[in-house]
């Protein structure tokens, strides 16, 4: 995980007062912290809420020893915000605000013509969500989506199967085998 | 087995992780479940698709969220962070002198001429004072909504006793004390205007996310100004970063660009 080591040594600058680390810091992470953001709250939020992240985390560079990644720790931050914004959201029952109705890239078709997946992640639990917006769509390993999600990595083991096992639920039979794949196997490349 | 654990395993083996479980006995159980066979097979497709999808960026915005956070790294943060802690300093003392006022009050139910329920009850009023410059110097942030309540009893304690003073009902002495008060109440008012003035809040200084202050200081006033759409709407605000936004406008409220 080198982007993250290197994520890590741009903190350690910024924090220093170097105004170029700090740039670079949040150019290298900001597609991460959006992604999960908006896989979180929906995109339509996502640019606010991931401002908010660093509005909270750049102050706090300061703090900031690097006993963890940074990208764990920032995403750790988003992970708040977003939660914040989704316990405001219930509270005004502004339930229309957290997913637009109709969004393009609900509907954008991958290359073989089937609905993509993404869209059903906004009927996921958040808890299954995050874990699995972290450990697929992000790439993070198990054990630093859980220092992310303040959980044991089993925990995060548990609710990435959940999760899958929703989404298996979610999509017609039809669509998740595809044809010739329908043989016994436990064949593990993907 | 039962094929919750198993299905465990199997999706953490996709990712390559420690799936918790003998690999022989995951094979075993795939033998002899033609479910968590077909399970196995749909999970695979499902994590391919999804990685496929999921929202992507579609504008990239760092211009404006380093307009909006380097200041608060780069120049201001020093001296924000050094008049912090001379505010959050001021009024943990304040907040100690008063309490030493208040416990005779309160424990003694002793002051001047004044019977011992009278007593209690300026005790109280006292003690709540102490608290509420205590409150300041530990959360920051709340001092914008502490400032006022506390600066209108401050008023009141120390305008009466000017007034009583000059009509000769009491000593200069014993009403210095309310000079303590009228510090805090101050302190409280500087505190205040110095987060609405959107330098890096004091309430922000621990950004490690089990210390995070909840969404009320994200509302103040000044800080919105800098932060949220409302920069959008006026571009003068966000100077050059705000003008180059020009995609349909995707954020909460529909704030458009200009």
């Amino acid at each position: 995980m080198s982007a993250v080591d290197e994520l890590t040594r741009l903190a350690h600058a910024a924090r220093l007062g170097d105004a170029a680390a700090l740039e670079s810091f949040v150019r290298t992470s900001y597609d991460q912290v959006w992604r999960f953001c908006a896989a979180l709250a929906g995109p339509a939020a996502a640019d606010d809420l991931v401002q908010e992240t660093y509005a909270r985390c750049v102050p706090g560079l300061r703090q900031f020893r690097g006993d963890a990644p940074a990208m764990t720790w920032l995403l750790g931050i988003a992970r708040h915000v977003c939660a914040a914004e989704l316990r405001s959201r219930i509270r005004t029952r502004n339930t229309a605000a957290c997913w637009p109705a109709e969004p393009d890239w609900l509907k954008a078709p991958d290359a073989s013509g089937q609905v993509v997946v993404g869209d059903l992640l906004a009927r996921l639990g958040p808890e299954r969500r995050a874990a699995f917006v972290l450990t697929q769509l992000l790439g993070l390993r198990y054990a630093e989506a859980a220092a992310v999600c303040e959980c044991p990595e089993g925990t995060i083991r548990s609710r990435v199967a959940r999760a899958r096992e929703d989404l298996i639920a979610m999509l017609p039979a039809d669509e998740t085998v595809p044809e010739g794949r329908r043989q016994a196997g436990t064949s593990l490349t993907c | 087995m039962d094929c919750d654990r198993a299905r465990e395993a199997i999706s953490a083996r996709i990712d390559g992780e420690d799936p918790g479980l003998p690999g022989n006995v995951i094979e075993a159980h795939l033998a002899s479940c033609a479910e968590c066979r077909d399970w196995q097979q749909r999970a695979h497709e499902v994590t391919r698709r999804a990685r496929l999808g999921g929202p992507f960026l579609e504008r990239d915005l760092t211009a404006q969220v380093l307009a909006a956070v380097g200041p608060a790294l780069a120049g201001r943060r020093p001296a924000g962070q050094g008049r912090s802690m001379v505010q959050r300093t001021g009024l943990a003392a304040v907040a100690l002198a008063q309490l030493a006022i208040t416990l005779p009050l309160l424990i003694l139910g002793h002051d001047h001429g004044a019977g011992t329920h009278a007593a209690h009850e300026l005790g109280s009023f006292d003690l709540a004072l102490a608290i509420a410059f205590a409150v300041g110097a530990i959360r920051p942030a709340l001092s914008t909504g502490l400032a006022w309540p506390c600066g209108v009893a401050a008023a009141g304690l120390v305008s009466t006793a000017i007034a009583d003073l000059m009509a000769g009902q009491t000593f200069g002495a014993d009403e210095a004390q309310h000079l303590i008060a009228a510090a805090g109440a101050a302190l409280l008012f500087w505190q205040a205007r110095t987060i609405g003035a959107g330098t890096a809040g004091p309430a922000l200084a621990s950004a490690w996310p089990g210390d995070l202050p909840g969404p009320a200081p994200t509302r103040a006033a000044g800080r919105a100004a800098v932060l949220w759409p409302k920069a959008r709407q006026t571009p003068e605000d966000g100077g050059s970063d705000a003008a180059e936004i020009t995609g349909p406008d995707i954020a909460r409220g529909g704030g458009k660009v200009a």
